[in-house]
């Protein structure tokens, strides 16, 4: 007995399966490999396979390799049930031998087998050639999301039988998404909600989790008017513009698993206040609010200064931050070297310490005096990750990098009403 | 016209065939019979006079060195002397990867481990001498001993080649009559020898080709297929009449020796093809080989070696990774394969949106992941050593495309339903 279900729209894997592991008296080929996106049901159907038939096997993640022995042990403890020592694959191969029958069918299934790249060589050959070895009927099913060309040695591994299993096509990813939901509808309105939900996400994303993750989320608020009465099953026209703008606030938070939370219904509905008069700003679940954390008023100067400091180049900081300047006169020289400086793609620069004392004292209006009480606002600045510091600062002045980026440094300046955009030297 | 009495009974075929072409050699090998003379001669006079010697199995992959190994043992265990006189040893370099575990298995293939029990050696050479001298047989002198030495230039890689040297030492010393047999695909294996090890080894090679001419090879393939009375299958006769018309088609051999013949005329490419040739059979339920099972069973070899799996994956993103990757196509072709990084595409993508394909999104986070995914099935790989090193915002770390610009553009052109913008954004990467 299984808790899997048997996966649907998998058939021509699951009869190619079938036939390589399951006809009785043959030989089962030493090395398949199954390769495809995540979330197209590699694992969940070679699993649903083994346990329905009841074939002898062991599962192993990839991402516990970092220690041979753990693979070897779970592998022996899966495969005969006891517990053993093993260090080496010369041990693991013996103890195969010496426990295993040679007739019974043995599957051993590693998952996300890309990591095995990063081990060393004869552990891969070793797993490649387990049937040859130990001479028993033993088969390595290597799952993974890349293809196979890419995990060739210099020496060459042996070929295995490769099954794609390709992503679901539209039509089957209606039929999956329908089953997920939870019962209690008719089949029709289910299938309804379905069609009128895939033609906005399809083009961002065909992961059936993504798209089931969405689905389940907002079934809740698409049944909640034929809940209530207001509205019948077949009134799909009325029950669309219920749900369409939820579904279009949505797409800015697809992958991203945020709807679901209270707070994050919370933070929706403020925004949706505030840009109430801002309109067609589909930034609505702006990402801004995600991850502000409240910073004191130095703090906040502090962090527009290492902005400036990152973004401008510094002989441009006499330009923007001293009263008299003089005239710029603009050379095609001056104009081609602006074009071809985007620090907005080249990212942020390093700057010294004093730049962003010099800008910080420049641009708050206050006189300030120069207490500790800074240098510790800038340690925790740096602490909360919002700048790095590089360098070995122990000679020469300590280094700094500002980390954040365009839209957070607006959405802090507009706090304390500060127009940054004035100070920037390229938009 | 003859009419088949019995039907075929197509997954017993199959699963006797699959014991044959997957590797498991219960008793079949075929042809060869010179090479198999000889090294049944060598092994023969090792056990039957105690003659020491040493040879070198060479070929390249696939051509059947260790089959052929097999197949001498099986042919000389039927002899009488054999199985009270001689003991084999088989060592696999990928498991073996050290000389000190050669040690521990030697022993344990010796069963002497009751014998050694935990007595401390001086030095290697010791130990092994100890090991052989201890086998004896009946009439007071050392058993004969056949090593067999399988990926040897591994064993090559050993810290001071000591198990070679010292395997050498003894068969080319009388005191215990051994034979060493390495089975290598590295045909120079002898420079990777010291010389010390070098002037110990006998210099006897031998050496497996490939296939020269088609009919051999055609020879082979039927030889594979074809079955003799004692696989219990009844009307085998059918089946083997069936295989022999196939075969003699003048459209398969032409298939055969163009789409297999010309690219890889290695046996194990040979068994493979012919696998998931049954393979299929046996899940559409056919009794006969033709052309269309050979077609699809050359697709599925070829699946290990060609670019096609890159075609599929790219078929299974959704729209906006393919218009990522046309971003970080254009890109590349514009700067001359300058490593970029993610505000650059984002940048190239945010421009063709805005002029042609509104109904997409613009939501940097979302991009951003769709670019994590994009990177974790490596079509974009981080410039420096695929560590992301964390000084660096991610956003603006280097990264330098691994999908090439004609494959890209093979497969969005074969992209089921695509918007005829992203196709047009394809060909040209100019906005209009």
């Amino acid at each position: 007995m299984s808790d899997l279900d048997r996966p649907l729209c998998r058939e021509r894997q699951i009869g190619v399966l079938e036939n390589l592991l399951c006809v009785p008296g043959a030989k089962v080929p030493p090395l398949i490999f199954t390769y495809g996106l995540s979330a197209t049901g590699k694992t969940h159907t070679v699993r649903w396979l083994l346990e329905t038939r009841s074939i002898k096997h062991a599962v192993f993640h990839c991402v516990e390799l970092y220690n041979v022995r753990l693979l070897y042990e779970t592998i022996l403890l899966k495969l005969t049930g006891k517990v053993q020592r093993c260090d080496s694959a010369n041990e693991f191969i013996n103890i195969l031998k010496k426990d295993l029958h040679k007739d019974e069918v043995y599957v051993i299934l590693f998952e996300e087998s890309d990591r095995f790249r990063d081990t060393d060589l004869h552990i891969r050959q070793v797993f490649c050639r387990l049937s040859e070895l130990t001479e028993l009927n033993i088969s390595c099913i290597w799952e993974s999301k890349i293809d196979w060309t890419r995990f060739q040695p210099n020496r060459g591994l042996p070929a295995p039988f490769i099954i794609n299993f390709p992503q679901y096509t539209r039509s089957e990813i209606q039929e999956l998404l329908v089953n997920i939901l939870p019962e209690g509808r008719s089949h029709q309105f289910k299938e309804n909600y379905i069609t009128m939900l895939l033609p906005i996400f399809y083009f961002v994303t065909r992961s059936l989790r993504e798209l089931q993750h969405i689905a389940q989320v907002n079934y809740t608020s698409y049944c909640a008017p034929v809940e209530d009465g207001q509205l019948t099953e077949k009134d799909t026209k009325q029950l669309w513009f219920n749900i369409e703008q939820q579904l279009n606030k949505c797409i800015s938070t697809v992958n991203l698993r945020e709807v679901e939370t209270n707070q994050m219904k919370e933070l929706l509905e403020k925004e949706d206040e505030d840009n109430a008069i801002d309109k067609g700003s589909a930034k609505a679940a702006s990402t801004t609010t995600r991850t502000t954390p409240e910073l004191p008023y130095y703090s906040k100067f502090l962090l527009i200064s290492a902005y400036l400091a990152s973004y401008n180049p510094q002989r441009t900081d006499k330009r923007f931050f001293v009263k008299e300047h003089g005239k710029q006169r603009k050379s095609a020289h001056s104009i081609r070297a602006k074009e071809r400086y985007d620090s907005k793609l080249t990212g942020p620069k390093p700057f010294p310490l004093e730049r962003l004392l010099a800008i910080f004292y420049n641009i708050i209006e206050e006189s300030v005096n120069p207490t500790a009480n800074i240098y510790s606002q800038i340690t925790s600045l740096v602490r909360l990750q919002l700048i790095t510091a590089i360098g070995n600062d122990t000679v020469e002045q300590p280094k700094y990098r500002c980390n954040v980026d365009f839209e957070f440094a607006k959405h802090v300046a507009k706090n304390i009403k500060f127009d940054i955009q004035k100070y920037l030297y390229c938009q | 016209m003859v009419k088949r009495k019995a039907d075929l009974d197509i997954s017993k075929v199959y699963s006797h065939l699959s014991h044959r072409l997957l590797g498991d050699d219960s008793g079949y090998f075929f042809g060869k019979e010179a090479n198999v003379n000889e090294l049944l001669d060598l092994v023969t006079r090792t056990v039957a006079k105690g003659e020491s010697n040493s040879l070198l199995i060479l070929g390249p992959h696939g051509v059947g060195k260790s089959a052929l190994v097999n197949k001498v043992l099986r042919e000389a265990s039927k002899q009488k002397s054999w199985s009270e006189n001689a003991v084999i040893v088989k060592l696999n370099g990928f498991i073996a990867v050290d000389d000190k575990i050669a040690l521990k298995d030697i022993t344990k293939q010796l069963e002497l481990e009751n014998v050694v029990g935990n007595k401390v050696f001086g030095s290697f050479a010791d130990h092994l001498t100890f090991l052989l001298t201890s086998l004896k047989s009946g009439d007071k002198d050392s058993k004969p001993i056949i090593f067999i030495l399988e990926e040897f230039d591994t064993f090559c890689n050993h810290k001071n080649q000591s198990l070679l040297y010292n395997l050498f030492d003894i068969a080319q010393s009388r005191a215990v009559p051994i034979c060493v047999i390495g089975v290598s695909c590295q045909i120079d294996v002898t420079e990777l020898l010291e010389k010390r090890v070098k002037s110990r080894f006998s210099h006897r090679h031998l050496n497996m080709m490939h296939f020269k001419q088609f009919p051999e090879y055609l020879d082979f393939f039927k030889e594979f297929l074809i079955l003799d009375k004692n696989c219990k299958i009844e009307d085998y006769q059918a089946w083997n009449k069936m295989v022999q018309r196939t075969f003699d088609t003048k459209e398969v051999q032409t298939f055969l020796e163009s789409k297999l013949f010309m690219y890889d005329r290695s046996i194990s490419m040979m068994k493979q093809f012919l696998y998931a040739g049954l393979v299929h059979m046996l899940s559409q339920g056919r009794q006969e080989l033709s052309m269309d099972i050979f077609e699809t069973s050359l697709q599925q070899v070829c699946a290990s070696f060609s670019c096609q799996p890159l075609d599929l994956i790219i078929k299974d993103l959704s729209i906006l990774e393919v218009c990522i990757l046309i971003a970080v196509k254009h890109l590349s072709e514009i700067y001359d394969n300058e490593p970029f990084n993610f505000e650059m595409v984002y940048h190239e993508y945010v421009k063709f949106r805005r002029r042609r394909l509104t109904t997409l999104t613009e939501e940097k986070s979302v991009i951003f992941k769709c670019w994590e995914n994009l990177m974790s099935l490596e079509f974009i790989v981080a410039k420096v050593g695929g560590e992301r090193s964390r000084s660096q915002q991610l956003e603006y770390l280097l990264n330098i495309s691994h999908l090439p610009a004609a494959t890209l553009k093979k497969s969005v052109e074969k992209y089921p339903n695509c918007p005829t913008e992203v196709l047009q954004w394809l060909n040209s990467s100019t906005h209009n």
